[in-house]
């Protein structure tokens, strides 16, 4: 069964006619997005005063709490993205667990450290809760970027992993800049706003990654 | 405890979902990874050589579907077109066929959301011609048992039909047919089993009624 011999013409002609870059100019936009939300990471890490905040909790407790987020964030990465030889989004059952289970490590990981140190001070968590949402944004894009209309198959799920997946990348900047492990204050302030961000990428998901026609 | 089994059988289907689909090894298929791949390193004459492997499958396929050469047509345009738009995100070494397949079957849903090809969808199936022999007879029969392997098809839910399309047709492996159509491999098994069963069933219906005229 054959497609008629003036499509591949009409097919050629409408791809010249719209030309696409390159594998080796993607590669340099992606790397250019990274550097981006690096330095936008780091740009918001010092104008709310992170430096003096470093002290406020031993530094080999602040390495490993953040080390264990860091971790977190660079699995749920490599979780939500297309693995192996496939340019197929990973499962369904993958994506749900990661995006339920990302905020949960991250809040379980910081919680863990509660009773290791005391608390320098208590907040109720609104600036970390905010700080991560001003945060996530780049890496968000960075990924979203590299999926960018190429998921036919669950692009609302895929939206939402990639969402809790750059709220983890957020959280640890928040983790680093913020001394306080106290169960209540990493709920809502570290956990929670990677929920919202999960929420709103799959809010944005079936617009942004969805295969669809032209 | 039944909970208990609940969230170990989930997870040990997060782990197993999590490691690389397996691949079937076909010459025409690493034929379109190859071609794919140059594509997206900046040869533009790949284009025209993926086309030529992967349009008639593409076709075939929409065609099935949609019941309609014209939509069909559309969504193979469509399809390769996305493929063209990401050619700059093309992992290399990935799976090009499996891809295409989820691409179209997307675009189909979309169009059928779209209620774009609902018109041509209630006419009769003109796609497919059956395969021409010597034998009028033969051909009368053959044309015949297509027809009954259409309407049996048709009949199908959309899940039974699209997974035994992709695996007994188009010879994706149950992994593979299972990332297309977003499902675990489990039940891919079970819908080209049931899809199976229902053609044999309707072939030997068909064998039975023949042999009482």
């Amino acid at each position: 069964m054959n497609p008629p011999d003036s499509l591949k013409a009409r097919l050629l002609q409408t791809a010249r006619n719209k030309p696409v870059p390159s594998r080796s100019s993607a590669r340099t936009r992606l790397a250019g997005l990274v550097a981006l939300a690096l330095a936008m990471t780091a740009a918001t890490f010092f104008v709310m005063g992170g430096p003096e905040r470093l002290g406020a909790r031993p530094p080999g407790l602040t390495a490993a709490m953040v080390g264990g987020v860091l971790g977190v964030a660079a699995l749920a990465t490599w979780l939500a993205m297309p693995r192996g030889n496939s340019m197929l989004p990973p499962s369904r059952r993958l994506l749900t667990t990661l995006v339920v289970a990302t905020p949960v490590a991250v809040g379980l990981w910081t919680m863990l450290w509660h009773l290791s140190y005391e608390d320098p001070f208590q907040r109720f968590g609104l600036r970390c809760f905010a700080l991560t949402l001003a945060t996530a944004p780049w890496p968000f894009i960075a990924m979203a970027y590299l999926r960018h209309r190429m998921d036919p198959v669950s692009p609302t799920l895929t939206g939402a992993a990639l969402g809790a997946t750059s709220g983890a990348w957020a959280a640890v900047m928040v983790t680093l800049w913020c001394p306080i492990a106290d169960p209540g204050h990493v709920a809502r302030g570290h956990a929670l706003p990677i929920v919202v961000l999960a929420l709103a990428g799959a809010a944005l998901g079936a617009r942004l990654f969805r295969a669809r026609l032209t | 405890m039944s909970g208990a089994l609940v969230l170990t059988g989930w997870l040990t289907g997060v782990v197993a979902s999590a490691a690389e689909p397996r691949v079937r090894v076909d010459p025409e298929r690493s034929a379109a990874n190859a071609a794919m791949d140059r594509y997206a390193d900046g040869e533009e004459e790949a284009f025209g050589e993926l086309y030529d492997l992967l349009a008639p499958r593409l076709f075939g396929f929409a065609s099935k579907l949609t019941r309609n050469p014209t939509a069909a047509e559309d969504v193979v345009q469509q399809t390769l077109l996305q493929m063209h738009c990401a050619r700059d995100r093309y992992r290399r070494g990935a799976e090009v066929v499996p891809w295409a397949f989820a691409i179209a079957r997307r675009l189909v849903i979309d169009a059928h959301r779209r209620s774009a090809y609902q018109e041509v969808l209630g006419k009769e199936d003109d796609a497919e011609p059956p395969r021409s022999t010597d034998d009028p007879l033969e051909a009368l029969e053959s044309k015949r048992a297509a027809e009954v392997i259409a309407r049996t098809l048709e009949a199908m839910p959309e899940g039974q039909r699209e997974a035994f399309i992709l695996v007994r047709e188009e010879g994706l492996t149950m992994a593979e047919a299972a990332s297309v159509l977003g499902s675990t491999e489990g039940a891919i098994k079970v819908r080209v089993h049931r899809a199976s069963e229902a053609l044999k069933a309707a072939l030997a219906e068909r064998n039975r009624s023949r042999g009482a005229e």
